[in-house]
């Protein structure tokens, strides 16, 4: 049992999510990382769940942590295991070490202080985490109002409690992952790919580029999706109705959106978004790069260094669009219905 | 452009998607719902879930059970099994809206917004009192369910209906929850708080979307709307409004929705008459 004692930017209790909802729009949530979060419920006797998004047990409920900030007291003697990216836990004073199991006492405090490589880690707890089950899963989704408590991230003075473990706790001391399967946080990601479903409307030196560049993530990023910034990809020709008419930019923001906040992973609508549905969990466990969180606020975070990640894309499309009033009557855009009308969010 | 045979396209390695045409058209949505609909008779080893869209049928598969070519031989031959539909089961839901409601051209005002209602009834050269009444005389149908839970995207089931909307130019920041918005000729719905580009027709005192599940309604889970369900919109003031919405917090309200079904046909005659009565063009403002 533990005391929120500051819950950090971003604080939410995940498990493997709850699939099979997607046709009424309720995305299947879950750990960013799954490796990480099923690892730690491994390590302190929990059950890690099914495969994710095709698999039905979602498995015990940690911690999903962002960044830095969270403070937590230990109410009650238990295990816990941290892993993830490195955020620099501490117990009370001092450093708490990760991918292995803990004990830990009433009195204790458990703190992430700062984002040393990666951006989100995991508290696997003795038991896994007690919060009512919605639709099959613990899993949160602040944007949905479901899952975790009341459906928001956990805050200042919640208590969180804990099922009963599976074993002893002196059974799961000592418990850690071997050194060579603890995953690096560091220097740049190779994130595997499927092309499609619209690579084909892009020319193929923009399809090389993709694959080549090395794309920057941008701090306009969270559990839903991730943008990279680049170069300009180039469309072959398309018919009228499928452009949109939106003044030209010179680079790219290239989104990838992750299955487990996107409820409709696109299908059929925006082009950029689609190019790339990536492996989720090796692109999530990157998340803001190192280097610029070093020194970092969240909201800071990401401008360092490149001349091109300077301006976020949004504010490029702000710039670039048009006004009320200059619109000609009848846009053009709406002729004949858009397939780009309906892209993204109403 | 509708496609001669069905496009197959991979999306991840957890899914891929079936397309039937590039554009938003209701004969392309009833073909994605009519597999939808033979999908689910049939048990494919591997299929976890579909998601039928405005023109094409997701397919969320386990790559453990079954692989990607696999699949699609399998998808392929119920396609081209499949039969002519000639009805689709469709609940019809009757949903009180606030039309250009205080909520609405308060979001408008804050995003250096025209009234939205005033804009839309400007650029289809006619008044907001004609775009409310074309907007309710319609049944919608809706076409897709996604990005948000509850969060729909309807199509006119009368071909005659013209209004139509360009997105924002900038999207806003937010929108409150239960407004019912529209763009080029789809009408959306935001189930909770969000950004959004859409411009803003109402708000409605009933929730479409209700995690807590405290009306019947929502027994069977927290989300009302179903691709296939038809909606009639029904303009009420402020004083019905706030009438509604107090009966809905003490769980009073009645949903009115009529089980039934659709007959494709009817939108097919209409869509005949329609396409006659055009032969003589209006004379176009542009």
């Amino acid at each position: 049992m533990f005391e929120v004692l500051d819950g950090g930017p971003q604080s939410t209790i995940q498990d493997v999510g709850r699939p099979g909802y997607l046709a009424t729009g309720m995305p299947p949530s879950g750990a960013a990382d799954r490796f990480a979060l099923g690892v730690g419920n491994l390590l302190v006797g929990n059950d890690p769940g099914e495969r994710y998004l095709v698999g039905r047990r979602p498995g015990s409920a940690g911690l999903e942590v962002l960044l830095s900030g969270l403070k937590l007291r230990v109410l009650a003697e238990t295990v816990i295991a941290i892993t993830g990216a490195d955020l620099t836990a501490m117990l009370d004073d001092s450093p708490l070490p990760m991918w292995q199991t803990v004990r830990v006492r009433p009195g204790h405090t458990v703190a992430f202080r700062r984002p040393r490589a990666g951006a989100r880690a995991y508290v696997a707890v003795a038991g896994g985490i007690n919060v009512p089950v919605f639709a099959g899963s613990r899993a949160t989704n602040v944007r949905a109002f479901v899952g975790g408590i009341d459906g928001r991230a956990i805050k200042k003075g919640d208590v969180i409690t804990t099922l009963a473990p599976a074993r002893d706790l002196a059974h799961l001391e000592g418990r850690r992952l071997r050194d060579s399967l603890v995953p690096s946080f560091d220097g740049r990601w190779r994130v595997r790919v499927v092309l499609g479903p619209q690579d084909d409307l892009f020319q193929e030196k923009s399809i090389r580029t993709f694959l080549t560049y090395d794309w920057r993530l941008s701090p306009t990023s969270d559990r839903m999706g991730c943008r990279f910034v680049g170069p300009k990809l180039e469309f072959k020709p398309r018919p009228a109705y499928l452009v949109e008419q939106r003044a030209p930019t010179r680079q790219t923001s290239l989104m990838i959106r992750f299955p487990s906040e996107a409820s409709r992973c696109r299908v059929g609508s925006s082009l950029l978004s689609s190019t790339s549905m990536v492996r989720a969990w090796a692109a999530t466990r990157r998340s803001p790069p190192s280097s610029a969180l070093t020194s970092a606020r969240w909201a800071k975070c990401g401008r360092a260094r490149s001349p091109t990640s300077r301006q976020s894309p949004p504010t490029r499309r702000l710039k670039h669009s048009g006004s009320w009033r200059t619109r000609s009557p009848k846009p053009a855009l709406f002729a004949r219905e858009s397939m780009s009308t309906p892209e993204g969010s109403p | 452009m509708f496609y001669r045979e069905a496009v197959y396209r991979p999306l991840g390695d957890l899914y891929l998607t079936i397309e039937f045409g590039d554009e938003l058209n209701l004969l392309l949505n009833f073909r994605v719902i009519a597999l939808d609909t033979a999908l689910r008779a049939t048990s494919i080893p591997g299929v976890t879930e579909t998601i039928p869209t405005n023109r094409s049928l997701g397919i969320v598969y386990d790559p453990f059970v079954t692989t990607r070519e696999r699949l699609v031989g399998q998808l392929k031959e119920i396609e081209q099994r499949m039969g002519e539909i000639k009805e689709l089961p469709s609940r019809h839901i009757t949903i009180p809206i606030w039309y250009n409601d205080s909520w609405s051209q308060e979001c408008a005002k804050a995003h250096g917004a025209p009234n939205n209602l005033e804009y839309m009834a400007e650029i289809n050269h006619t008044s907001v009192g004609d775009v409310i009444r074309a907007h309710a005389a319609t049944e919608w149908w809706v076409s897709a369910v996604g990005f948000q839970p509850a969060c729909y995207q309807a199509l006119p089931l009368d071909p005659a209906f013209s209004v139509s909307a360009p997105k924002y130019p900038r999207p806003r920041k937010w929108t409150p929850e239960r407004i019912l918005c529209q763009a080029g000729k789809l009408t959306s719905f935001y189930p909770v708080r969000s950004p959004g580009g859409y411009q803003l027709l109402g708000r409605t005192p009933v929730e479409l979307y209700d995690p807590k599940q405290q009306n019947r309604v929502f027994r069977d889970g927290p989300v009302l709307p179903r691709v296939s369900d038809r909606h009639t919109y029904v303009p009420i003031d402020e004083a019905t409004y706030w009438e509604i919405r107090r009966q809905y917090e003490a769980g009073a309200y009645e949903y009115q929705i009529r089980e039934g079904s659709y007959r494709l046909q009817d939108y097919l005659d209409k869509l005949a008459v329609h396409k006659r009565d055009r032969v003589q063009p209006a004379p176009e403002s542009m």
